[in-house]
């Protein structure tokens, strides 16, 4: 971690990446694989690997709460480098409890330090839902609650990243019966900007390209829940590649029928990638290899708002918001295009907050 | 059981998507020989099956050109039979694919040498140089 007047003297990224072996063709690379996942105008590679390039390493503070810590699972699970792990040479991670070496007192100094040395100019990332029930005691971290220790990272930062649908939504520690009176970041805090990032856990791509978005163009566009729409502005079900047996309303009824084994549409067992916004069907998972879906199984809504309370996973999303089967079937047998209609539809609910 | 032995089948038959792309390029390279305006596709953002793509890749031919990056994971970079399309693929370590794009382009930026580099080759060979001069 870096003093206050190290902080001034620090050397660009372009200069400090060069002499340990990282080439500008390598950063191009970088550029060019987050500007493709985040849906940026292909020609924005090159403008973000200059302003990377001119940048210095960019303080982060990580708060950790009440979360399983699978969101930290997922951006480092890499055993090896990778492209997306290249993000780790481009901030200076100065507190992260579950990866920092240091323990007890001598961690919460360094927090304090880069709080300090980096006033106004740090990222705090949160995963984890806040417990604010009898004044937060159901999660503490070092004696402090994290409702405390929120508010006084909170204060200085620049902007908030909360990764994961529980920093995002409360999540899981929300969900009902909520014993420890769950939120999420944004309900505690009011005066910084707040990017979203949810699912259970998030896509490391998705937080890569965030995190360098912030680092270059500053704060992506954000949809109505605070997601980043170039990852967020899409349902699973408008890039799902089963969608075409949708638009013919061909469905699995159980997940072991004959439409199961043809790999139909799973909106009968109750796929909810209609009302869900991620990037599971294009960026994937497992080092791109497939997604629930592509694995048979429909898709839960891990990354919209108290996914958890709202009903069955195996139920099929209500009539009357998306229609039967039956009638989506006599609706495309008709040649209606009601495949673009149910798209502009969910933007519709996703517009009006209902999604 | 293999992945194969697994009854669950998608579709695999070319949509159309290529030749539509096909008439975009073909603008794209008349912009590049009026105003020397050059163009990037992402493939990656576009809903192409495999088939799709390889009936792009088929429509667009074989060009002289083939580069090779190697820079964690390898880069293939390929003009095709239309001087001035190329098709880049970086890949990562693991050789899955990151991006995958069409530059339409007399010379794709990724080939080329970036300044900051070139001072400090020029940096390092003197330095080398200098080495040199006290040996002898």
């Amino acid at each position: 971690m870096m003093t206050e007047e190290q902080v001034e003297k620090a050397e660009t990224l372009g200069k400090s990446l060069i002499s340990n072996g990282v080439s500008r063709r390598t950063f191009l690379k970088f550029c060019s694989t987050v500007a493709s996942a985040m849906a940026l105008p292909p020609a924005a590679a090159q403008a973000m690997a200059e302003k990377l390039s001119q940048a210095t390493r960019q303080s982060v503070i990580w708060l950790s709460f009440q979360e399983c810590t699978g969101c930290t699972e997922s951006i480092t699970r890499s055993h090896k480098p990778t492209l997306e792990s290249l993000i780790f040479d481009f901030i200076s991670l100065d507190y992260h409890h579950t990866l920092q070496a240091a323990s007890g007192e001598a961690a919460e100094h360094a927090r304090e330090e880069a709080q300090k040395a980096h006033k106004g100019k740090y990222i705090l990332i949160v995963d984890g839902a806040i417990p604010v029930k009898d004044d937060g005691v159901y999660s503490t971290i070092a004696g402090i609650t994290n409702l405390q220790m929120l508010k006084d990272v909170a204060k200085d930062a620049m902007a908030i990243v909360s990764v994961g649908t529980c920093a995002a939504f409360g999540g899981l520690p929300k969900a009902s019966p909520n014993p420890t009176g769950a939120v999420a970041v944004s309900d505690i805090i009011k005066d910084k900007p707040i990017i979203n990032i949810p699912g259970c856990p998030p896509i490391p791509v998705v937080m890569t390209g965030v995190l360098a978005h912030v680092l270059t163009f500053g704060i992506p566009e954000l949809d109505i829940h605070g997601r980043p729409m170039a990852f967020f502005g899409e349902s699973i079900h408008d890039r799902c590649y089963r969608r075409p047996f949708y638009d013919k309303g061909q469905f699995a009824k159980a997940f072991d029928d004959e439409g199961a084994r043809k790999g139909w549409c799973l909106y009968e067992v109750g796929c909810k990638g209609p009302v869900t916004y991620n990037a599971c069907a294009t960026v994937k998972w497992n080092n791109g290899t497939s997604f629930p879906i592509q694995s048979g199984h429909g898709c839960i809504g891990c990354s919209e708002p108290d996914f958890w309370d709202k009903g069955s996973f195996y139920k099929a999303l209500p009539q009357g918001q998306w229609g039967s089967a039956e009638g989506i079937a006599a609706a495309a047998a008709a040649g209606a295009a009601l495949g673009i209609g149910a798209a502009a539809l969910a933007k519709v609910h996703q517009n009006k907050g209902e999604g | 059981m293999n992945l194969v032995d697994i009854p669950v089948k998608t579709l695999d038959k070319p949509t159309g998507m290529a030749s539509a792309l096909l008439v975009e390029l073909h603008g794209h390279l008349n912009r590049l020989l009026s105003s020397g305006e050059t163009h990037l596709i992402d493939l990656m953002s576009l809903p192409l099956s495999e088939a799709d793509i390889n009936e792009l890749a088929d429509l667009l031919g074989v060009g002289e050109v083939k580069a090779t990056i190697s820079s964690i994971g390898s880069s293939s970079i390929r003009e095709t039979a239309y001087s001035g399309i190329w098709w880049v693929t970086h890949y990562g370590d693991d050789d899955k694919v990151l991006s995958e794009l069409i530059e339409v382009t007399l010379v794709p930026q990724i080939l080329v040498t970036h300044i900051d580099e070139v001072r400090h080759s020029a940096q390092m060979m003197a330095n080398s140089l200098s080495g040199q001069e006290n040996v002898n």
